[in-house]
Formats: C-alpha cells, structure tokens, sequence
C-alpha cells in the first residue's frame, strides 16, 4: 500500500509530516485563512445547536458548518499532501463534501422560512440528487486523471452535473424565499427576517461555487484563499441572524461571535512562517480587532443605556404604582361613603312611601268616603306609582346590601315546582292584559327541590319574567323548569325586542339597560344585576341568549339541584 | 410513520456515502487506478 501511495510525489514537495505532507508547500496564508475559517465555523455550528438542541434549523446550521469545515480540511489537504494518490483521493471527496452543503441550505431555508419540516417527496428529491455524486463519484466521471506538473486534477463530466446542481439550488432557495414573503403578509418582522436570511445564504453559495468554477476555469486556485474568509462572514451573519429570530440575546450572542472570531484569527497568526507576510498579516489583523473593538464598545454602550433607561422606567413605575395605590384607597373610602348615603337615603324613602300606599289603598277602598270613577283612578295611579317606586328602593336597598356584603340568605329546601306556579299565576294578568301567549312547561311530578331562599328566588324569577312582558310587544312568552345533569334549568323564552351582543355584554352591570330601556322608562337598570348577585350566591347563575335585536331572547338560571347549603 | 421514514432515508444515504467512499479509496490509495499526466502547458 505504502509503495503504491509513494510511487508518484508532486514535483515541488518532499513528505516531512507524517511522510505524507509537506507543510510549507502550502501558500503562506493558508493557514491564516483556513484555520479561524474552520474554527469560527465549527464554534458557531455547536453554538446555535446548543441554544436549542430540538429545533431544526439549529440541527441543519450544525450540519452545514460541520460540512463547511471539512470541505475547507479537505482544500487544506489538497495544497500539502505530498503523495498523488492521496491529493487525487481528497480531490475525488470534494464533490461529496460540497454537494450536501447546497442541498442542506435549500432544506435550511426552507424550513427556516416556513416554521415546518419539509415534505418526504422533497427529501427524496434532495437526496437524489445526493444519490446521483455518491454514485459516480468512484467512477472515472469524477476526477479521471491527475496533473503531476502542477500537481492538481483534472475534472469529469460529474463536475458538470455538480456545478449546474448549485447554481439550481441558488435558484431554488430565491425560489423559496420570494413564495414565503409573499405569504407572510402582515408580520414584517419575519419578513425582514426571511430576506436577509435568503440573501445571505444566496451569497454565501454564490461566493462559493464561483470562487470553484473560477479556479476550475483559469486554473487559479488562489482564489480560494479569499473565498473562505468571506463565506465566514455569512456564516456569522446566518448565525447572528437564527440567534435573533430565536430571541436569544442578541447583544451578548454578537459580541460572543465577534470574541471568538478574534480569538482564531490570533491563533492562526502562529501558523505563518515567512517573516516577510508577518508585518500585512497583523496589520489586518489590527485592523480587524479595531472594527471588532468597536463593535463590541457600542454594543456595550448601548447595553447599559439601555439598562440606565430601564432603571428608570422601573423607578417612575414604582413612584405610580405607589400614587394609584392611594388613589385606589381614596376611591375605596368614597365608594363605601356612596353606599351608606344609599342605604341611608332608602331607608329614609320607605317610610314615606309606606304612608301614601297605605292611605291611597285605604282612600280607593272607600274608608274616608266613597270616591268617583275620576277620583279613584288619579287614587289608583298613585298607588301603582308609589309601587314602582317602592320596587327601585328595594333593589337600591338590595344592591347597597351586596356591595356592603350585609345580604342575608335563609336558605331552606325550596320547591322550585311550587315557586314557579305561583309566579305563573300571578304573572297570568299583566301577560293576557297585553294579549300575550303566556305558557309554563314543567314535569308535573317533580317538585324541583333546591337549597334556597324562597323569597329571593321568586324575586330573580319574577325580575326575568316580568322584563319579558315588559318587552314583548306582541306574540309569546314561554316559561320552562326542568332537570338538566345535576342542575335545575329554570328559562323564560320570548319572541320580543331582543338583545345586541354589544348590549349583552354590559346587561348584568349596575345601571344597564337593554334596547327596551328606552321605551320603559320605569326600570331602575338594577333588576338583572341582582339576579345575577342572588343566583350566584345559591352557586348558580343567570345567562342570556339572544339571537339578535328583534329576535327575542331566552334568560336562563341555573341551580344546582342537590349538594350543599351554602352559608 | 414520519420518523420512520427519515430514519430509512438517512440510513440509505449513509450506506451510499460508506459504500462510495470506501470503493474510492480503494480505487485510489490502494489500486492507484488513475491516469498521471505530465503536461506542462
């Protein structure tokens, strides 16, 4: 083996290393230009990788860099390995370490701009387009014969295939990128994102395979020394770029990239021997750790104004957050002060009305002297407006009660069956004396047992019925008790004026009235607010549903039929 | 199903890859199956 490796040597080289390489044939910056190359590119693959082990476009940037970084070992053996059937064997590997790197971009793009793996069919399709270089890569299509006057190989007709292949996939991934930034409409963020994704990886690729089939085509392979140095940019870029769209930190994960970047260009300074390069080489190197430096000197700077400009802000969110605290203990004081003036002032309302009930009840029934047809109708309309003012008292008197938690419940076994036909009864008159269909619908056998407190209940139900007569002009009224689970249904369906969704958002709040609110002006815009209170004090509710306005609409609460009595 | 199949895949591409780089480097190193030129042009 040793004897078939050794029976041609390039001309210019003697094996020294390893008695395979010679390593001061190679041009003298090749090591200051390959070696941060393949650092900085492994660095950077390993980095956004461990960012985020499960994602795959941190998968697929690993495997771009870990193929960038053998292909450019791969060059590097090329320029000093000594034997021919050694370089002519790195020269034959070239197209099964470059191929993979475009196929994996277009996959990387891919998935990159559209958030998802790719379809099993384009995988297929990547990876025949592999399968096609695998095949042919022993075979005399690849690299048929070796030049020993200049010591390189002479490429095939796969050499052909490779370089369309490229530029295809260049194509591919424009291709790609223009369809996914005309579907992302409205988030420009990504938008941004997505082009300077594509144009980097666009321009990485072409820098790359131009800087091949150049040197393909004039036999110049100087070129590539520059070549790799500025596809690191991009590769920097490409990282720079997943680590932002990740939310990484991406002042630190720059300025990280920036150090590290330092760090192989000064260690590949020991890698130059020639004494006359050495003075250009750290003068770009200078010079490259001056942009360096200032870059990583404005992101600090800009990292602590930021931090002093949030220091600030928190400091002014305290001094309000403190001010709103009194503010809200102030508004406190003065709620509790509106609902004691409430109650007061109820209280203080009730007994008046009690008196004009009393004597108008007491003058309609003829007890100071029989009354004329015109006297006691006036005696008769103000009793029924001292009625209705007596009920907005009450549910003043109520809501005051709630807000001050001083609400008392008696609850008990309640027949809901015997609650709701007391109701229907004694709803009947209002309802028929506006021609309604007022109807009950309830199991005859059931009495609908719950823990409540009778009185109260009867008055949510009343409340809802009641605003169904009120606010249906003409047609039905339907009212329905019945079993539902572990719970009791209890719902008044009419075919009246309806609720808008906007005005069902806002009907169980203090004060709110309905569409008919501006017909009836008798409400106090309390009623279904307390219904609300008491149903959820029995650890139930009220809901409504309504089709719309003009489509009448069904109140329903609910109760829990059996379990505990709450306190 | 998927995963299945990426695996299938990717264990096909693998056995290329072994496949066609060891039959180079036996074609290359240990045959020396390749024509030498001297051209100087």
């Amino acid at each position: 083996m040793v004897d078939s490796i050794f029976s041609n040597l390039c001309a210019d080289a003697a094996p020294s290393f390893l008695r395979f390489f010679d390593l001061s044939i190679a041009p003298t910056l090749l090591y200051y230009a390959y070696i941060p190359v393949v650092i900085i590119s492994l660095i950077l693959g390993l980095f956004i990788f461990i960012k985020d082990k499960r994602s795959l476009v941190s998968k697929l940037f690993l495997g771009i860099s870990i193929l960038f970084s053998l292909w450019v070992i791969n060059i590097i053996v090329q320029w000093v390995a000594v034997p021919t059937s050694l370089v002519h064997f790195s020269w034959q590997l070239t197209g099964i370490l470059e191929v993979p790197i475009f196929l994996l971009s277009v996959y990387f793009v891919s998935v990159f701009a559209k958030q998802q793996d790719i379809s099993l069919k384009s995988k297929l399709l990547l990876s025949l387009f592999y399968f096609v270089v695998l095949f042919f890569t022993p075979t005399a299509y690849n690299i048929p014969s070796f030049n020993l006057a200049d010591c390189q190989g002479n490429v095939g007709l796969l050499w052909k295939y490779i370089y369309a292949l490229e530029l295809f996939c260049v194509f591919w991934i424009g291709f790609i990128a223009i369809k996914s930034y005309k579907n992302l409409q409205s988030n420009s963020d990504n938008k941004n994102k997505i082009v300077m994704m594509t144009s980097g990886i666009m321009l990485f690729l072409l820098v790359f395979s131009a800087s091949n089939i150049y040197g393909e085509l004039f036999k110049n392979y100087e070129i590539n020394l520059i070549g790799p140095l500025g596809m690191i940019l991009f590769i920097g870029f490409t990282a720079y770029i997943i680590t932002a769209y990740k939310t990484f930190n991406s002042h630190v994960v720059s300025g990280q990239i920036l150090v590290y970047a330092l760090w192989s260009l000064i260690f590949s300074l020991m890698f130059i021997s020639n004494i006359t390069v050495i003075h250009y080489v750290v003068a770009v190197t200078f010079l490259l750790a001056i942009a360096f430096g200032i870059l990583l000197i404005k992101s600090i700077k800009r990292e602590v104004s930021q931090r002093e400009h949030l220091e600030e802000l928190s400091y002014q969110l305290e001094k309000s957050n403190l001010s709103l605290a009194e503010a809200n203990d102030k508004l406190k004081g003065l709620d509790k002060l509106k609902t004691e003036f409430l109650s007061l002032a109820s209280h203080q309302l009730r007994s008046p009305l009690t008196a004009i009930k009393g004597y108008a009840s007491m003058l309609s029934e003829g007890a100071f002297g029989s009354l004329d047809s015109k006297q006691d109708e006036a005696v008769k309309r103000i009793y029924t407006s001292a009625q209705g003012l007596t009920n907005i008292v009450e549910d003043l008197l109520n809501v005051s009660k709630i807000e001050q938690g001083g609400m008392k419940y008696e609850f008990a076994p309640t027949s809901l069956s015997t609650v709701v036909t007391t109701l229907y009864n004694e709803m009947k008159v209002p309802a028929e004396s506006k021609s309604l269909d007022f109807s009950l619908e309830m199991d005859n056998h059931d009495q609908f047992i719950v823990s409540a407190d009778a009185t109260k209940i009867k008055q949510v139900f009343l409340n809802l019925v009641d605003n169904s007569i009120k606010y249906t002009p003409k047609g039905f009224v339907k009212i329905s008790l019945k079993r539902e689970g572990g719970n009791i249904i209890f719902s008044v369906l009419d075919n009246g004026m309806g609720i808008s969704p906007e005005t069902k958002a806002k009907l169980f709040e203090k004060f709110s009235r309905g569409e008919g609110g501006k017909t009836n002006t008798g409400g106090s815009g309390l009623g279904l607010y307390l219904a609300q209170q008491i149903a959820r004090a029995h650890k139930g509710d009220v809901t409504i549903e309504s089709p719309g306005l003009g489509k009448g609409s069904t109140f329903i609460v609910t109760l829990p039929a059996s379990g505990s009595y709450p306190n | 199903m998927q995963i299945r199949n990426n695996t299938i895949l990717v264990a096909f591409l693998l056995l290329s890859l072994v496949c066609s780089v060891s039959f180079t480097f036996y074609k290359t190193i240990l045959k020396g199956d390749y024509i030498i030129i001297k051209d100087q042009s």
